[in-house]
Order: C-alpha cells, then sequence, then structure tokens
C-alpha cells in the first residue's frame, strides 16, 4: 500500500480506535488524551523519533512548550550517548507504526516517569508532513529501499531458512517445570533459553531450544530439526521427563516459534504478509492456553533483525507441538516470503474485528477470513510443490482443530521415551 | 612420548573478563531552587563523570552530575533556572563471577549505556521543592588473571596435509524422514 493510502486509513480511524489497537497490540498508549490528566506543571521527557523501513531514521529529545524546541540524538549506537535508551525508543517507534498500519511516520514518545516506561502520545503520517527537510529526509530512505529491493529482484535472492523453536521438560507425578539447563548448554544446536526478569536481565535458563543449521529449503530444515530433536533426545538422558511445547503449556512460560530468514530485505510489507498469512491462520489452531502469551508475546509483526543480515519472525508460539504443525508452518513460510509480493490481503489491517480476534482469540471470527487467504495461496505456482506438508494444514484449519500442548511430543517426532 | 601427547590438556594462566555485571534504575533527587517553583518547564542532567572501583563481589560506580531545573514562580510571572551537583555510589552486581580469578590483579571499568536523565520532574507537595526522577543504566566488567583450560594442539603445522578429517559429527542420522512423521495437530 502507498504511504498516502496508509495515511488515508489511519486518518479515517477514530482516535480512540488507534489507541486501542496500540493497547491490544502491548503498547502504552496516551493517544486519547490519557496522559493530559496528570497534574499541570510537572515536567516528563519526550522524544520523537521518525521511523521508515522499520528502521529509526531520526530521533530528537522534545523540550518546551508546544514541544517546539527539538535537538538530535545521534542514531549510531556507537556514538549515541545511551545506546540502550536508543534502542528502546526506536523499538517501540516502530512497533507502534506498524501496528498502525503505516510503513513510515513520526512517533513522539513520553515516559511514564520511570523504569523505562515510555507511551505513545501522537503519531503522524509521514505523508502529513509538510517541511520540506522531512520530506525528503523521508524519500532519501524510500529510495534506498527501493534501491535495495531493486537489487534482489533483478539478481535474485539466494534465501536461507532457520529456526529455533522452544520446549520445557516436565516432570509428569509433580507438573514440575525442570530447568533444561541441568542437561544443555546455553549455546550450540540444541541449547537452552533465558527466562528474563522485570529488568531484561536473565534469571534461569529453563527453556530447551533447537537451533538447527540453517538451509536453503524447507526439506533441509526440517532434516535439521529433527536432528536436533534426536540430539536433545540424547543430551536429555532423564527420559522419565515429558517435553511439552506450543505457546505456554506452562502458565507464566511462554514458548516461541521463532523463523529465521536471511538473503531477503526486511520490509514491513513481508512482516505484514507474514503476520496475514501466517500468523493469522495458524492462531485458529491454538490451544487456549497459548493466546495468554499476547500481547507480551507473540503480538503480530515481532521481528528481530540479526547479526548476519537477516530477520528473525518472533510471532509464532512453538510449533513443535505437532509434527504437521511444523512441517505445515516451514513449508508455508518459505512459499509466503518467496512470493510475498503477490499476497496482498491484510484482513489484520484492513478489519479492526480480525485484529481484535487475534489477541483476543476468537477463532470464529478469525476463519471467517481464512478461506480468502488460503486460496490466495493454493493459487500461487508454486503451491503444488509444498503441497504435501501444507495441505495437511489447510485441512485442519478448515475443520477447526485445536492443538494439545499438554501432551508428551516425543512419540510424535519419533523420539525413544520411557513410558511410565 | 613427550609431555604433549600425554597432556593434550594444558592449564595457562592469562587475563580474562572474570566477571560481567548490568544495572538499570530509577532514582529520585530532590533540589530546593532559590524561589517556590510554580510549575517546571524543563530539568537536564549534565556534567557527568564517574568511575569504577572493586567493592567485594561487586563493582561500584561513583560519579557526580549536575541537574538544572527551569522553572516559573511569582505565579509564572518570573523563571530561573535552578541548579546542583549530586554524587551518587551504584553498586552494580555481577551476573556471573569466575572464582578462579585472582584477586590482586582485579581491574574495573564501567560503561553509562544511558546516560543519567531526568524524565520526570514535579512540584513537591509541599511547595518549596522539585522532585526530580532520574533513570540511568551501568555495564561493568571485572578484569583478572584466571586459570583456563585449553585444548593443545600436540603437533606442528603442516602434519595434516594428506589426511581429511570430519569435523562435525553427523551421528546416525540418515534415517530422518519427515514423511514418517504422523498427520496429527
Amino acid at each position: 500500500m502507498h504511504s498516502r493510502d496508509e495515511a488515508k486509513r489511519f486518518g479515517s480511524w477514530s482516535i480512540s480506535s488507534r489507541h486501542l489497537r496500540l493497547i491490544r497490540s502491548g503498547i502504552s498508549s496516551v493517544l486519547d488524551g490519557s496522559g493530559k490528566r496528570k497534574p499541570v506543571g510537572v515536567y516528563r521527557s519526550r522524544y520523537a523519533v521518525h521511523v521508515s523501513g522499520l528502521r529509526a531514521i531520526e530521533a530528537m529529545k522534545v523540550e518546551g512548550e508546544g514541544r517546539s524546541l527539538r535537538y538530535p540524538i545521534a542514531l549510531n549506537p556507537e556514538t549515541a550517548g545511551s545506546p540502550s535508551l536508543l534502542r528502546q525508543l526506536e523499538k517501540m517507534a516502530v512497533r507502534a507504526l506498524y501496528t498502525l498500519g503505516l510503513s513510515s511516520g513520526e512517533v513522539v514518545l513520553v515516559s511514564g516517569g520511570g523504569d523505562r516506561k515510555y507511551a505513545v502520545e501522537q503519531v503522524t503520517p509521514s505523508a502529513w508532513f509538510e517541511d520540506v527537510r522531512i520530506e525528503r529526509m523521508y524519500s532519501r530512505a524510500e529510495r534506498e529501499q527501493k534501491r535495495r529491493l531493486e537489487e534482489e529482484s533483478s539478481h535474485g535472492y539466494s534465501l536461507m531458512l532457520g529456526m529455533d523453536p522452544e520446549f520445557v521438560l516436565v516432570n509428569p507425578s509433580s507438573g514440575e517445570v525442570i530447568p533444561a539447563s541441568l542437561f544443555l548448554d546455553r549455546e550450540g544446536e540444541v541449547g537452552c533459553d533465558a527466562v528474563h526478569g522485570e529488568n531484561g536481565a536473565a534469571v534461569a535458563y529453563p527453556i530447551a531450544e533447537l537451533r538447527p543449521r540453517p538451509s536453503e529449503d524447507a526439506h533441509g530444515l526440517l532434516i535439521g530439526l529433527m536432528r536436533t530433536l534426536r540430539m536433545a533426545a540424547e543430551m536429555i538422558d532423564d527420559r522419565s521427563l515429558i517435553w511439552q511445547a506450543g505457546g505456554m503449556p506452562k502458565a507464566g512460560l511462554p514458548l516461541g516459534g521463532h523463523l529465521h530468514f536471511s538473503g531477503i530485505e526486511l520490509t514491513a510489507e513481508l512482516l505484514r504478509t507474514l503476520d496475514n498469512y501466517l500468523a493469522l491462520p495458524i492462531a485458529i489452531l491454538e490451544a487456549h492456553g497459548s493466546q495468554l502469551r499476547r500481547p507480551k508475546y507473540g503480538y503480530l509483526g515481532d521481528f528481530r533483525r540479526q547479526p548476519h543480515g537477516g530477520f528473525e519472525y518472533r510471532t509464532l508460539p512453538s510449533f513443535l507441538v505437532s509434527p504437521l504443525l511444523a512441517k505445515g508452518i516451514i513449508y508455508l513460510s518459505s512459499l509466503i516470503v518467496t512470493n510475498y509480493r503477490s499476497l496482498i490481503r491484510r484482513p489484520l489491517d484492513d478489519e479492526e474485528n480480525v485484529h481484535r480476534a487475534y489477541y483476543q482469540g476468537q477463532r470464529e471470527v478469525m476463519r471467517e477470513y481464512c478461506e480468502q487467504l488460503i486460496s490466495d495461496i493454493e493459487s500461487l505456482e508454486l503451491y503444488p510443490e509444498t503441497e504435501r506438508y501444507v495441505e495437511p494444514l489447510f485441512r485442519q484449519i478448515r475443520q477447526g482443530g485445536t492443538w494439545n500442548e499438554q501432551r508428551d511430543i516425543r512419540p510424535l517426532w519419533n523420539i525413544p521415551f520411557q513410558s511410565k | 612420548m613427550s609431555l604433549s601427547d600425554k597432556h593434550q590438556c594444558r592449564e595457562i594462566i592469562t587475563k580474562a573478563i572474570c566477571g560481567k555485571g548490568r544495572k538499570f534504575s530509577t532514582v529520585t533527587h530532590t533540589v530546593t531552587p532559590p524561589h517556590n517553583p510554580t510549575s517546571i518547564l524543563g530539568a537536564w542532567i549534565i556534567n557527568h563523570q564517574y568511575e569504577a572501583v572493586a567493592a567485594g563481589d561487586g563493582i561500584e560506580v561513583i560519579g557526580t552530575y549536575d541537574i538544572n531545573i527551569w522553572y516559573s514562580y511569582d505565579r509564572n510571572s518570573q523563571t530561573d533556572v535552578a541548579k546542583e551537583t549530586v554524587s551518587y555510589v551504584e553498586l552494580v552486581p555481577l551476573s556471573y563471577l569466575d572464582p578462579k580469578h585472582r584477586a590482586s590483579t582485579v581491574e574495573v571499568s564501567a560503561e553509562a549505556t544511558q546516560e543519567p536523565s531526568c524524565v520526570e520532574a514535579s512540584v513537591s507537595s509541599g511547595g518549596g521543592n522539585v522532585i526530580i526522577r532520574v533513570e540511568r543504566e551501568f555495564s561493568a566488567e571485572l578484569i583478572a588473571e584466571t586459570k583456563v583450560r585449553v585444548l593443545v594442539c600436540g603437533r606442528g603445522h603442516g602434519d595434516y596435509e594428506d589426511k581429511e578429517f570430519d569435523f562435525i559429527d553427523e551421528g546416525d542420522y540418515e534415517d530422518l524422514d519427515p514423511d514418517s512423521l504422523d498427520d496429527v495437530l
């Protein structure tokens, strides 16, 4: 969608719709004016961040009456006075714009009084700016992205796929979670992952994580995943423990099924295609517990850039919960990423009730829109090559099944286990 | 048989990062301006200076900064800037510490990953003071000599020329076949 059309749609939403959309997605907002109810004369720090191409292109400290006094802060983490604050402001601004269906614009963030709590106070689509300097800044960023995309289409890309899905170890008699760190190192193809406390500090390493080597195709990645499952079975030598996956098999321990892509330019449209054609249909199948990890985890458009130049799509729960799901997701994601320019339906961005249904786990509302999305996928030229793995997933979505995240996943994956 | 054939593992003593820590905090300061403030127009932290010192099992960051508060008084008819230098000591706990490090060789360093910045300033309920909230964050490292176990290459370079190695143990995973897995949700 062109940035002018995005701005038009944004403009047609009421302030309270914008506010609710942010809140529902886990972003603090005072767009509805609630921030002004604070006592007058109190000073709060504010930042204005301009975003284009899912990156901050300018950040300013905002001061003074009418917020008229603005001075730039260095964007380069090497020279920024406060790199961790800058990272946080950039992430919030990118996420707020994305959630409001915009690919570029300015977000003003206001402090909530400490502990790195910031709320969205004002959002301005790039198309609404008439200042020549700002217009030039956006055009420059857009031209740069366009150039990279054109290069990609003319030279083709060498896509690499990767993943790091998680699972937990549970004592079947007590129901207790046994820390994966008792059996696994932090690093490696089979490792463990941290659960973070309030200030982002790692507090424990309870979660097992599989990091198969990246592959150029879905089949290779799937074989890699099965290999790491076998390796995990050898390392976790207490076979009495059961393995659970899904979104949140144990309350308070949200699990992710992150997909990694490199060799392709990350754009907001690519993320929106993954949200609409992958995360939305998959959400129809999830167990009730999985929905509870949102909006802190599993929010739409959750991505992280990787040092290898690619990115990680973090919205999905741990699809290790079923081989049908894992096979379907791996093949479907590879199909979506390589064909995203022709998958143009965006119910999550166009229909408020679908966005709400995703965050509230309303399956029936989501299902109404899925048939069209599935048809788009089925009509792709390359679909027949993946049909064997993707069709069973679509069948389940149509039938309205849900996965069970309480069961032991080992028998499903042909992993040796000792039944009690 | 030479020593290196028998003992491929050696302990060496080296200077290494033996401890790391990070601490984010929000702190409150009270500043008393010469006039009773009506409202706060701006608040800035400048001239931040700090150094790190070893303190037991942690690292202390000792520093100072100037708080500048732009405020109005006399029912918003006048403005002024109140300045005050504050000093602080922040203990950064170490998330890991190598127990084998030699205490006599310890050096510490700290870096402000977020420069102290005022996030909120308001007039106290009594009216005479300004309460300001400041966020700051430090990461700290403890460097010392420690023992590290290393694998020693027992042969000279060039001895491997005619040999082929499998550096990665693939294990017995040739039978992996996604089609063998049942299609259950």
